[in-house]
């Protein structure tokens, strides 16, 4: 499907960079699709920000091609009117004032200060938008990095660790403010470390370790299959009426069964007929991090940074 | 490129840098020309004629007044000092992220910093002749020797050292794109252009050399603004080349330095 000029799609075609000896990023392609939340998911060093940057113009690939609506970013007449970034390391003069660091970027983009002003606001700093930015926290440096995404109003936001040193209050608004974005028929391709701190916010996933994918697809798909914890009187009573019932399971300590169901109804039934006592009852989603670790740690993506030195 | 050069000239003005080196440069260039203004018709710098410039009142002697710090290689060191920052700032506030994001056709960002860098270079240009020609003719006045304020001459050098600013600070801008760590490339600038001059000049004069100190950049600018003979022709044969050949080999030099600082940057990863 070729992407709309106002909806552009996010490409990346057997993307690889090496520095010196090192692969960073090893044929990597995926498409992150419009209107969606895309988490772009990997342990620290898993070549993340590499290809984010590959993907913005500012590394040069090794090989292969990242476009953005069918361009490479490069290209693009007016990139800050179409794609908005907030990338790690991006520093803010100490000396300059966060309202100037934005009318600079305006500037560029060729919005008013109008528009500077309401950024400041979306984004809950303009209070301190006349102060020296040496003096801003992490969390208002990550916000000042959102405004200066948002200036030019683009349908492509890439946010690179927008989570990184914001604290619990910030991470919920940011949530909300991804969410609030994606309403607007936005895309977001969104980095992080960590799976649960994007868990509630992403449509879909994108997982990568050592510079490979090993997983693409909806968020839901991570989830598997809904399991319930079952804690009774007779496990092996209840296991077995189960298994009459047509419900696998299995044990999960003493007493205790994981029942490969999410029919929390059909349990508490079939343990009535069997006369089992239920102590306890509850619905398991799938162990999201023990998943990520298993993604991104399994042997043949064992975290190359951590390895013993060759 | 009208955006990204005022973007540029707005970076400029939102720190306290410019105002900080201009500060420092009102004081030098007001108080080496008001020193100068003093020594005129005194023979502190001495009896000879041919080697006191300041015996009698000539235009060379308001050029050399007006020129201010640039002779004792003292005012040169604002410009470039800022061309230096103005550049390695991008780097070590990792701004220069940021700065390609908003325009990633590197050459034409790079361009239009050039463009910028030229404008303050002017700025700095005009407040010079400012705080060199305030100081020098008051001193001059107070003393009752002419200013040369109605001389042609006098007027080139305030023209003139626009361009020496501009070319200092295109020179910092060429040599802060090269080094790229804003420390090194401050104090390396600094010691090649003051004590690396004194000891090359001292070398050369022990060596009888007279043509390369002709090249050195503080002899360029100083032969830019010093285009008459101070000691009035007793002097003997002039040190430098003439005012267009000075400006020429000095636009050389800030031209070889941002065209391949440009061109490695151009092509490099910014991560």
């Amino acid at each position: 499907m070729p992407s709309q000029p106002d909806r552009p799609q996010i490409v990346v075609d057997r993307l690889t960079k090496r520095f010196g000896g090192f692969t960073a990023v090893d044929d990597l392609s995926f498409t992150v699709d419009p209107g969606r939340i895309t988490g772009f998911l990997g342990p620290n060093g898993a070549g993340k920000t590499t290809t984010l940057r590959m993907l913005l113009g500012l590394i040069r690939p090794t090989s292969g091609t990242a476009t953005i609506g069918g361009v490479p970013y490069a290209a693009i007449a007016q990139p800050q009117r179409v794609v908005g970034s907030a990338l790690e390391a991006t520093g803010f003069h100490p000396g300059r004032s966060g309202r100037n660091h934005l009318r600079v970027l305006a500037d560029t983009a060729g919005v008013t200060s109008r528009r500077v002003d309401e950024m400041l606001d979306l984004v809950g700093i303009p209070a301190a938008a006349n102060k020296r930015a040496g003096g801003y926290s992490m969390g208002m440096r990550q916000r000042l990095g959102l405004a200066a995404a948002m200036l030019g109003d683009p349908q492509v936001l890439i946010l690179d660790e927008p989570a990184n040193g914001l604290d619990p209050e910030g991470i919920r608004w940011l949530r909300g403010f991804l969410r609030h974005l994606s309403s607007e028929g936005r895309t977001i391709l969104v980095s992080s470390h960590m799976l649960q701190e994007v868990e509630q916010t992403v449509d879909d996933v994108l997982i990568i370790a050592n510079g490979s994918l090993v997983k693409q697809g909806p968020m839901s798909d991570l989830h598997g299959e809904a399991t319930s914890l079952v804690r009774s009187s007779d496990p092996a009573r209840l296991a077995a009426a189960l298994q009459e019932a047509g419900v696998a399971s299995s044990p999960a300590g003493e007493d205790a069964l994981t029942a490969l169901t999410g029919d929390l109804r059909r349990i508490g039934d079939v343990a009535l007929t069997a006369h089992v006592a239920l102590y306890e009852l509850r619905a398991q989603g799938a162990d999201l991090e023990q998943l990520f670790f298993e993604l991104t740690e399994s042997p043949e993506n064992a975290n190359r940074n951590l390895g013993e030195a060759s | 490129m009208g955006g990204a050069i005022r973007a540029e000239v707005r970076k400029i003005f939102t720190t306290r840098l410019w105002w900080g080196l201009l500060l420092g440069l009102i004081l030098v260039s007001g108080g080496v020309s008001a020193l100068f203004a003093s020594l005129v018709g005194t023979t502190v710098a001495g009896r000879n004629p041919a080697s006191n410039p300041f015996l009698i009142m000539t235009e060379g002697t308001a050029q050399l007044i007006y020129a201010g710090g640039f002779v004792y290689n003292l005012t040169p060191l604002f410009p470039l000092a800022l061309g230096v920052i103005l550049i390695t700032q991008e780097f070590r506030h990792q701004t220069i992220s940021a700065t390609f994001l908003a325009r990633p056709r590197r050459v034409e960002l790079l361009l239009a910093k050039v463009v910028a860098v030229v404008i303050i270079g002017v700025v700095y240009g005009i407040v010079h002749d400012l705080a060199a020609g305030g100081f020098g003719t008051l001193v001059l006045a107070i003393k009752g020797e002419p200013t040369f304020l109605g001389s042609s001459a006098t007027w080139q050098t305030f023209a003139i050292s626009l361009l020496t600013f501009v070319l200092w600070a295109l020179l910092g801008f060429g040599f802060g794109l090269l080094v790229r760590n804003q420390l090194a490339a401050v104090f390396l600038a600094l010691g090649i252009a003051f004590i690396a001059h004194i000891a090359l000049s001292i070398v050369f004069s022990i060596l009888n050399w007279t043509t390369p100190p002709k090249f050195l950049p503080d002899n360029l600018s100083v032969g830019m603004l010093v285009t008459h003979d101070p000691t009035g022709g007793a002097g003997g044969a002039s040190p430098y080349f003439s005012l267009w050949v000075n400006a020429a080999v000095f636009l050389g030099y800030a031209v070889v330095l941002s065209g391949l600082g440009s061109w490695l940057l151009s092509r490099r990863d910014i991560s």
